[in-house]
């Protein structure tokens, strides 16, 4: 019997403060979900925090950003968010993205969000989330 | 507290400060009869003179009287009389016996005797009788016997004057009369006194520094001393009217003022009809007092500044530093801050509360420390029990219709766990072209323990079933294989049918489950008859025997777990055999045209009969409508059945991957496929969180993609049975507001909207049915 949808993967990278949450690894082998499926890289460096998200931001995946937000942003003063390998967000994800603009220009800090492809693009504009972000593109 | 003291230290001062100026005034009172007693003192003395001068003037007239009357030949009775007085006089400086002219002698003008002391000798002095001092012309004998004769005095004074005879002191003479026997004046005596020394003696009189005194002459209006710095000069002999402050009808005593300066003024009158004045500062004469009062005030009023000030520290050290200990540690405690410590031993009741309050943080803190390892132990808890939860729920088939092109049956099913993971599971699929096998279990437990063992029991039943197709075969072995791997005595009861969708040869196996209910066509539910069967796990050996009917068109069976009977009401009642059977069977219209809705309408009714009580057991029910071989023919296009989701949020990525998988085949590019999946996820999400509010009954969803021509179109129809809501009618939000003040919500519609190129909404069969439609675009 194929027990590997019940192992929860998690494991190290880079250092030990960066690691890797894979979401796919909750379904079933058996059955393939093209989309549902998204890591979130984090790295602290002093007062940065960089978020680097792949894959969907969708429903299913935004209580995880909107988790591991609110458990990093203590004492953080400049939020990047690394959208350069985000292939989709919906509603829920833009949530979480406005709450964490909130909060950080509650505590007078700055949000960056960097490398958007078009199609995330796209719904930022479509919703005006162009005009309150800070966008930025690297390179 | 500290009011008080205030108080009643401003009340003792302000006595003691009574106090003190009553004091104050006694001792002005005092100082002023002390000037009193001096002016009298030095009036007295001079009265005293002024009396034993008048008296010896007139002794001396006697000595006169008795010469005139019994020795007029004796010349040096005479002289021994003048030249003796000195012996009983010693403030005179001269003496004399003055006779009328011619009296004595008819032949002699002047007879006198007159004797004066020099340098403490007597001396006799004749050159009085000399015929250049002519003594009865004299001012001096002219003015006293006038005094006598006419103003009948017994003695008299001569104004102050000035002794011509070579001293240049200030003189007065007193006389008194000579009279014969027959009382005719004959004479006069003469006393002179030297008035500069009892001048200089009284300006000496200064009972304060600039403090002045008059002595003076009034009846002749004669200044014979003052010692007044304002007036300058030497005013003896001149006229009283030449001082300004004098006035003659003053009161004994009084004040005045003197170049802005206050005296307090002493007047006495002497007997002569001299007068001395003292003429005192007042603020000189009560400066020691003022002083020492203005000391005992200040004295006062520092002592009492002291005690305040002492009494303030010791209620500040007491009372008030450690309430507002207190208080801040209570509102940093309130704020959060555990840590707080109080630091001090007052050793009273603030003391005590200080330390209880400093053991309640200490507590607080262990207490918020437990509570906080034992939320985030049940935070994880509950993370885990919802992955499982994921896990438990993707492994139940629960897209329906499961077999959309098999059109000789339908089959629906549908599971209510209690807790977050339940034990209760049903599974379907076909063992080959013709057989459809079905199970429906219920795990002896609930919570993760038991859905681990649900799924190694589905999965094994599977297994088996797909290798042997004899179910006793299938039971008697997983109940082997269960057996084995049980370390938990956790067994598991069991229903599985085994149908021949062809020819509807239908044989069934039993494990300890509830029996089924079959539905005959025509004849509605009844209890299948099955045999008892012991539970899977439970024992090494059982062995199983399947039962067989055959199925015709029309005819079919409900599944369900004990869950649905044991559904127990607030008072304790079950829902019961009896009350399935009778909704079964009042539902039963619905079962043959749509599997879906009947068990929907089995759920309302245990959800109504329950009454919001707490989901005991976990509920699963599975419902199969035998149509035959012949059944109505399948769809030409599979995509106009209606499918079957629960409306859960964990069932999202099935929908989209259905949707993105047939976009893709019908050649949509990536980014029209995305938006439109994004259009699917919000309004399938708005499903899940607004149609179905009460948890417990979380209903389904149903969705159905049709791809249509003319112009190249995909509407994907969306269907609830919830709340009534058209998202037409939801306003767009403003999207030209900050961050700040911009919520977090209310874009989900509108980003359906944004992404599709058509929306429709209409509620009809109390279903909502959304439409949205994507043209096809390069």
């Amino acid at each position: 019997m194929d027990m590997r949808g019940f192992l929860l993967k998690k494991h190290r990278s880079r250092t030990f403060l960066s690691w890797s949450f894979h979401k796919k690894s909750l379904h079933s082998t058996d059955e393939k979900h093209r989309g549902d499926f998204m890591q979130i890289d984090i790295q602290k460096d002093n007062s940065t925090l960089t978020l680097k998200l792949e894959g969907r931001l969708d429903t299913l995946s935004a209580p995880e950003l909107d988790a591991r937000l609110k458990n990093s942003l203590e004492g953080v003063e400049r939020l990047i968010l690394d959208f350069s390998s985000l292939q989709y967000v919906s509603s829920a994800g833009l949530r979480v993205i406005l709450s964490a603009q909130k909060q950080m220009t509650a505590r007078n800090g700055k949000m960056v969000v960097k490398d958007v492809n078009p199609g995330v693009l796209d719904i930022l504009e479509m919703t005006g989330f162009a005009g309150i972000l800070t966008l930025e593109t690297t390179g | 507290m500290l009011l008080v003291v205030v108080f009643i230290m401003t009340a003792l001062s302000l006595a003691m400060i009574l106090l003190s100026v009553g004091t104050f005034h006694k001792y002005k009172e005092l100082q002023i009869s002390e000037c009193r007693s001096l002016i009298a003192m030095h009036g007295e003395n001079i009265n005293d003179a002024v009396r034993w001068l008048q008296n010896n003037a007139r002794e001396l007239a006697l000595s006169g009287e008795l010469f005139y009357r019994r020795a007029k030949n004796d010349p040096a009775f005479g002289r021994y009389a003048v030249m003796q007085n000195f012996r009983i006089n010693t403030l005179a400086v001269g003496g004399g016996i003055w006779y009328e002219p011619f009296i004595l002698d008819p032949e002699r003008e002047r007879v006198c005797f007159y004797a004066f002391t020099e340098k403490g000798q007597v001396v006799f002095d004749e050159s009085f009788e000399e015929a250049i001092y002519h003594y009865p012309s004299q001012s001096w004998y002219t003015s006293i016997r006038n005094q006598i004769l006419n103003e009948n005095k017994v003695v008299a004074w001569t104004p102050p004057y000035i002794d011509g005879t070579g001293t240049h002191a200030l003189m007065t003479t007193v006389g008194g009369g000579i009279y014969d026997d027959k009382g005719r004046f004959v004479g006069l005596s003469t006393v002179d006194w030297q008035l500069g020394d009892i001048a200089n003696e009284i300006a000496t009189v200064r009972p304060t520094p600039n403090s002045f005194v008059l002595f003076a002459d009034l009846e002749n209006d004669y200044i014979l001393a003052l010692n007044d710095k304002h007036q300058g000069g030497n005013p003896v002999g001149a006229s009283l009217k030449t001082l300004s402050w004098f006035r003659e009808d003053a009161p004994r005593e009084g004040e005045m003022v003197l170049g802005g300066i206050h005296y307090l003024s002493f007047m006495k009158k002497l007997d002569n009809g001299m007068l001395v004045v003292i003429n005192i500062p007042s603020k000189e004469l009560f400066q020691d007092i003022t002083r020492n009062l203005r000391y005992t005030v200040l004295t006062l009023f520092a002592t009492l500044l002291l005690i305040v000030l002492v009494t303030y520290r010791l209620l500040d050290h007491f009372i008030n530093k450690p309430v507002s200990g207190l208080s801040r540690m209570a509102e940093e405690i309130g704020s959060g801050k555990l840590d707080t410590k109080l630091e001090f031993r007052t050793g009273d009741e603030l003391g005590r509360l200080g330390e209880t309050l400093n053991r309640m943080a200490v507590h607080l803190k262990e207490y918020i420390e437990n509570l906080r390892i034992i939320t985030s132990e049940k935070e994880r808890m509950g993370t885990e029990l919802s992955i499982a939860r994921n896990i438990q729920a993707s492994m139940l088939p629960s897209i329906f219709p499961p077999f959309p092109a098999r059109k000789e049956f339908s089959l629906h099913a549908v599971m209510m766990p209690a807790k977050e993971v339940g034990g209760d599971f049903y599974d379907f699929f076909f063992t080959d072209e013709d057989h459809l096998a079905f199970v429906i279990a219920d795990v002896s437990d609930k919570g993760v323990p038991a859905a681990l063992f649900m799924v190694i029991a589905k999965t094994l039943i599977k297994n088996n079933a797909l290798l042997y197709p004899d179910l006793a075969e299938v039971f008697t072995r997983t109940n082997a294989q269960l057996f084995e791997n049980n370390g938990t005595e956790m067994f598991v009861t069991a229903f599985m049918g085994l149908l021949n969708i062809r020819t509807g040869a239908f044989s069934y196996v039993n494990a300890g489950h509830d029996a089924p209910f079959i539905r005959r066509a025509g004849l509605g539910f009844e209890k299948l008859k099955v045999r008892p069967g012991f539970v899977l796990a439970g024992l090494e050996q059982t062995s199983y025997q399947a039962d067989h009917l055959t199925l015709s068109k029309g005819d079919g069976l409900f599944l369900y777990t004990d869950g649905v009977t044991e559904a127990a009401n607030s008072v304790g009642l079950f829902f019961g055999d009896e009350r399935l059977h009778k909704v079964l069977n009042q539902c039963e219209p619905a079962f043959c045209t749509e599997l879906h809705g009947f068990l929907s309408s089995v759920q309302h009714a245990i959800h109504d009969f329950v009454q919001g009580a707490p989901q005991s057991d976990d509920i699963a029910m599975l419902g199969l409508f035998y149509t035959g071989a012949s059944g109505q023919g399948a769809a030409e296009n599979p995509s106009d059945a209606m499918r079957w989701i629960p409306a859960r949020i964990e069932f999202l990525p099935q929908l989209l991957e259905i949707v993105e998988e047939r976009l893709g085949k019908n050649g949509w590019p990536p980014e029209q496929r995305m938006r439109f999946m994004l259009a699917t996820e919000e309004a399938f999400v708005n499903i899940v969180n607004h149609a179905y509010p009460e948890a417990a009954e979380k209903g389904m969803a149903g969705f159905r993609l049709d791809i249509l021509s003319d112009p190249l179109r995909a509407v994907l129809s969306l269907v609830d049975e919830g709340i009534p809501f058209n998202p037409l009618e939801r306003s767009a939000p403003d999207l030209s507001l900050s961050a700040e003040e911009r919520e977090e919500g209310g874009l989900g519609i509108f980003l359906v909207r944004k992404n599709t190129d058509g929306m429709e909404y209409v509620y009809e069969e109390g279903r909502n049915v959304l439409k949205l439609t994507l043209f096809f675009k390069v």
